[in-house]
């Protein structure tokens, strides 16, 4: 490669472009010197300037919405950017900040550095925005490699914890694995699609680019390599999805994991999961009766599943661990009926944004009600939690009732629209399924629901034991505004949706 | 300027109030659900008052609501409709007095009853199928916590089933619904729309998505053999909760059917007619016998209300225009005996004497202990047989002479249902209050010595004579409410029935 090239290929580097990725991860080590430079009893500011920094983020880049939207190739066609990709900066921004503000809370009850805690949920999301634009299998990877490594990390972050080690264990393990089979995959189709034989003259030299794939693959939708490659790539992203069959490590790292991680893997792991999702099912449209069915068996399966296996639990966090589980499943209906209708997206980031708002409120809830132990949390622990404190079981109904999919709220709309784009894509197997699961988890969510509003018969303690119930860590401030303001939004977007549709419509 | 389209809405504000209020004075929260009540009441009686009968469901508000799918908040009201606004009101304003006993968690209390209310005034009001579906949700939540927070016998139990099966039977209506919309190309949730979309589906959709819709809502209004959630929901809800259960709620599932299964789909009708003829009338016999034999007050009264819906259910399956009517009228006097009948048991009863078991009650002397409480049933108990004069007459009178026409073979059947609730109701009348009615009269060694009986409450009186007055002037006077039902099914949405007339 001689300078020349080398040159051409630095002008492609839009550096500006990447504008909340780059400041965020500016950030996030920006945190790190203030660890190194302030005195230590100054250190408590700092989990401000992390929340502060990235609300600040987040105004500038809603500010700047219209600006990133331009469809456009920078960095040689490594990266896409899109009102797509702009959608989901968004929302990788939103998650990092309640991720942020959750973990104030749940740090507070450890004895355990803080500063890396918010370093690394602020790298991870910034590698969540660069994996949802990639358009070249290389920062897919590495993109998608900085996110599972981080999480690493975070999953057993409380190290003093025996379950939170065990969880980093499993997450390590299966995500080795599942890295493993994309490699692979990716491998297999960088094989195909470079193969100077079959392809089309040209192609060799960006065999790993996604328009170059899809060109391939166009030419040659029944290359048996390239759809062993297609499927093992699906494989490693239904992982980070958590679809049936790669579920398995779901229950355990859920649980274990501290509370706002836990919810930084239901949101936003599952979100970027499905960002990539829907990137690669365009770049593999061309093998449309390949991917559609092993989308389809894994969508009812992932229903079904989720739904039975959450009927059981009786730990909140192993039982919202298997209900997002069956979220996976609704979601992937939508991407399938995308295939169909391309106006089915919107229904999915519709399904996104409903599923954030009201996760959230639940996993705020959760955050407060643990103790330190955030692996124990029972059922019964929530017993009386509306008398005691009526505000954060409000806001649990009001989460719970979404995710459940009650009307108005917002999760009942997005049900309704992922269920209204597989109708008139035809998918009356995947529905009827799908209805079933829907009156499968009321069971499971007013299960909760009822163990937090009404006080349960106990035996009384035997003298000397303390009362069952755990303490509960009150609730400040900043949490009040969040938690208030997403069990608001949950019943607005259920109420009043129409230009937030009317956007998502539009892209 | 009518007041009928803001009920919904002070409903909700008002339970949003009952809710402040109840957080300082249990007096307060009881006085703002008893003034959101009365407000319905007003609006409906004032709305009453000024109705001129038309065939047309007049539109009370039209505005666009999530453009991108066409639904729209949009209410309107016609003569069926109205009848059960009225009926709502009723039950709602009488539920809140004879709940005036409630002592924990008023507040509570009174904004999930008010939130039932309201959903259930938003379902009767609406004219949009999918703001139908969502007032019909609304309509289902507060009851699980009503009858979880605040019943009786294995509430937990009776209410998880009774979400299972409403949230299951309103999971079909929508998957109905929406595939309809879906496959019919519906350009909006109006009921013209997908009645115009549901007629472009073929054969063989359109008798599926009936299938969906109609059992959908056949759920919660209690067909035979879906109807098991209703005797132990009622059972384990409290007393103003299983008044609007029973007297509302179940119509919610029935107006449904009237409103949205039928003239949507006629086709898909056509084809399951004889199934759901068959499974009413199996109700009404089957709900009758087990009412017979149960020892548990309220299961009797809770297993009548399935085999008064029966009728309902009877009247739908005929398809024909008296008939039709006679069920929306059977809606209203059920709604109206059912509540009273819950009241008497659930408030006068149960709340004095701590017990509803037959064998017991029997062994006081309960019409010398509760003579009001006696006095109130035994009326009740003669409208809830069908006797005349009551409402229940011309109801199940109109009933069964459409079912004769269409199948004499139901109209036989019904008829021996109706006799097997006489059966149940004297049985139950003798046990509850007359056990001891021939010692206390004859031999005055056996009587027990009793404190002279006790006085019903204030609120217990108007509760019970509202709902009296309401059952017997409609049974003197049915033309009252047939006046306002009879045009509205001759509007075009009920064709199919005005097509097959009797000759």
């Amino acid at each position: 490669m001689n300078l020349s090239l080398l040159q051409s290929a630095a002008a492609d580097n839009r550096w500006a472009a990447l504008f909340p990725e780059l400041p965020l991860a500016l950030l996030a080590l920006l945190l790190l010197v203030l660890e190194i430079v302030l005195p230590k009893r100054q250190h408590r500011s700092i989990p401000v300037v992390a929340i502060l920094g990235q609300l600040a983020l987040l105004v500038a880049l809603l500010v700047n919405l219209r600006g990133g939207m331009t469809e456009q190739l920078t960095f040689n066609g490594l990266i896409r950017h899109s009102p797509t990709g702009q959608f989901f900066r968004v929302l990788f921004l939103v998650t990092s900040l309640l991720v942020s503000l959750l973990g104030v809370v749940s740090l507070a009850r450890q004895r355990m550095p803080r500063v890396e805690f918010f370093h690394i949920v602020m790298i991870v999301s910034a590698a969540m925005m660069l994996l949802v634009q990639s358009h070249h299998f290389v920062m897919f990877f590495v993109a998608l490699e900085t996110v599972t490594v981080g999480f690493y990390i975070l999953v057993s972050y409380y190290r003093t914890n025996p379950l939170s080690l065990e969880a980093g264990l499993k997450y390590l393990v299966m995500g080795a694995l599942s890295s493993a089979m994309l490699l692979f995959g990716i491998v297999l189709l960088y094989g195909a699609v470079g193969n100077p034989a079959l392809a089309p003259s040209g192609l060799a030299a960006g065999a790993m680019d996604f328009a170059s794939v899809r060109q391939f693959l166009l030419a040659h939708p029944d290359n048996f390599l390239a759809q062993v490659g297609i499927v093992l790539v699906l494989s490693g992203v239904a992982f980070k999805i958590g679809a049936v069959p790669f579920q398995i490590w779901v229950p355990d790292v859920y649980q274990g994991a501290p509370t706002p991680i836990t919810a930084f893997l239901a949101v936003g792991s599952k979100a970027a999961g499905f960002g990539a999702l829907v990137v690669l099912a365009g770049v593999f449209a061309p093998c449309k009766s390949l991917v559609i069915p092993v989308l389809s068996v894994m969508a009812g399966a992932t229903i079904l599943f989720g739904n039975l296996a959450a009927l059981t639990q009786y730990n909140v966090k192993r039982l919202i661990a298997l209900s997002g589980v069956s979220h996976a499943g609704y979601l992937l209906i939508g991407v399938i009926a995308a295939y169909y209708d391309p106006a089915a997206l919107s229904g999915v980031y519709f399904y996104l944004i409903a599923y954030l708002v009201a996760s959230f409120a639940v996993f705020g809830v959760m955050t407060h009600v643990s103790g330190e132990n955030e692996a124990d949390q029972e059922l019964e622990h929530y017993a009386d939690l509306a008398r005691t404190h009526p505000f954060l079981a409000l806001v649990l109904v009001i989460g719970l009732g979404s995710l459940a999919g009650i009307p108005p709220l917002a999760g009942f709309i997005g049900k309704l629209m992922i269920f209204l784009a597989a109708f008139s894509a035809g998918l009356y197997v995947l529905l009827g399924i799908a209805v079933l699961g829907v009156v499968i988890s009321i069971y499971y969510y007013f299960g909760w629901i009822k163990a937090a509003c009404f006080s349960a018969w106990r035996l009384p303690a035997p003298a000397g034991e303390a009362a069952a119930g755990l303490p509960r860590t009150p609730v400040a401030w900043p949490a009040r505004v969040t938690l208030g303001t997403l069990a608001v939004a949950s019943v607005v977007l259920g109420l009043w949706q129409g230009p937030l549709i009317g956007w998502l419509l539009a892209r | 300027m009518s007041l009928l389209p803001w009920i919904p809405v002070v409903t909700l504000v008002g339970a949003l109030l009952a809710l402040v209020a109840g957080a300082r004075s249990a007096a307060a929260a009881r006085a703002v659900a008893l003034l959101t009540a009365l407000f319905g009441a007003v609006a409906a009686g004032v709305a009453a008052a000024r109705f001129a009968p038309s065939n047309e469901l007049v539109t009370l508000v039209d505005v666009p609501w999530i453009t991108q799918l066409g639904i729209r908040y949009h209410l309107a009201v016609d003569g069926i409709s109205l009848s059960l606004v009225v009926l709502t009101a009723l039950a709602a304003t009488s539920g809140v007095l004879f709940s005036w006993t409630v002592a924990e968690r008023v507040g509570e209390f009174f904004a999930l009853y008010l939130t039932l209310v309201a959903g259930v005034y938003g379902v009767f009001l609406s004219a949009d199928a999918f703001l139908f579906f969502v007032f019909y949700e609304i309509a289902i939540v507060p009851k699980y916590f009503l009858v979880a927070g605040w019943g009786s016998t294995r509430r937990e139990y009776g209410a998880m089933k009774l979400v299972l099966y409403s949230f299951a039977g309103s999971a079909l209506v929508l998957a109905g619904l929406v595939w309809t919309y879906g496959a019919g190309g519906a350009e909006g949730f109006s009921f013209g729309a997908l009645t115009e979309a549901a007629s472009r589906m073929s054969y063989g959709e359109n008798v599926a998505a009936f299938g969906l819709v109609f059992f959908g809502f056949a759920t919660l209004a209690g067909l035979f053999p879906l109807h098991t959630w209703a005797p132990t929901g009622h059972v384990a809800a409290p007393t103003a909760a299983s008044m609007l259960l029973a007297g509302v709620v179940m119509k919610l599932g029935a107006y449904g059917c009237l409103r949205i299964a039928l003239p949507f789909y006629p086709v898909g009708f056509a084809a399951w007619q004889m199934v759901i003829g068959w499974l009413a009338v199996a109700g009404i016999v089957y709900a009758g016998l087990v009412a017979l034999v149960q020892r548990d007050f309220k299961f009797v009264i809770g297993y009548s209300s399935v085999s008064h819906m029966g009728f309902v259910m009877l009247g739908l399956a005929t398809g024909e225009v008296e008939a039709l009517a006679g069920a929306t009228l059977q809606m209203f006097s059920h709604g109206v005996i059912a509540g009273l009948l819950f009241g008497v048991v659930g408030r006068m009863v149960y709340e004095r004497e701590h017990t509803r078991d037959l064998v017991e009650l029997e062994a006081r002397p309960m019409h010398r202990r509760l003579p009001g409480a006696a006095a109130v049933f035994v009326l009740a108990g003669l409208a809830s047989m069908g006797l005349p004069g009551f409402s229940g007459f011309p109801a199940e009178l109109k009933i069964l002479v459409g079912a004769w026409s269409f199948h004499p073979i139901w109209a036989v059947a019904a008829v021996v249902g109706v006799l097997v609730a006489g059966a149940f109701t004297l049985r139950v009348m003798q046990r509850a209050f007359f056990g001891q009615f021939s010692a206390a009269c004859g031999l005055g060694a056996g009587a027990e010595t009793d404190d002279g009986g006790e006085r019903l409450s204030l609120p217990e009186k108007l509760g019970a004579g509202l709902l009296l007055a309401a059952t017997i002037v409609i049974g003197l006077k049915p033309d009252l409410l047939l006046d306002w039902i009879m045009p509205a099914l001759q509007s075009p949405a009920f064709h199919f029935a005005a097509s097959k007339v009797v000759p």
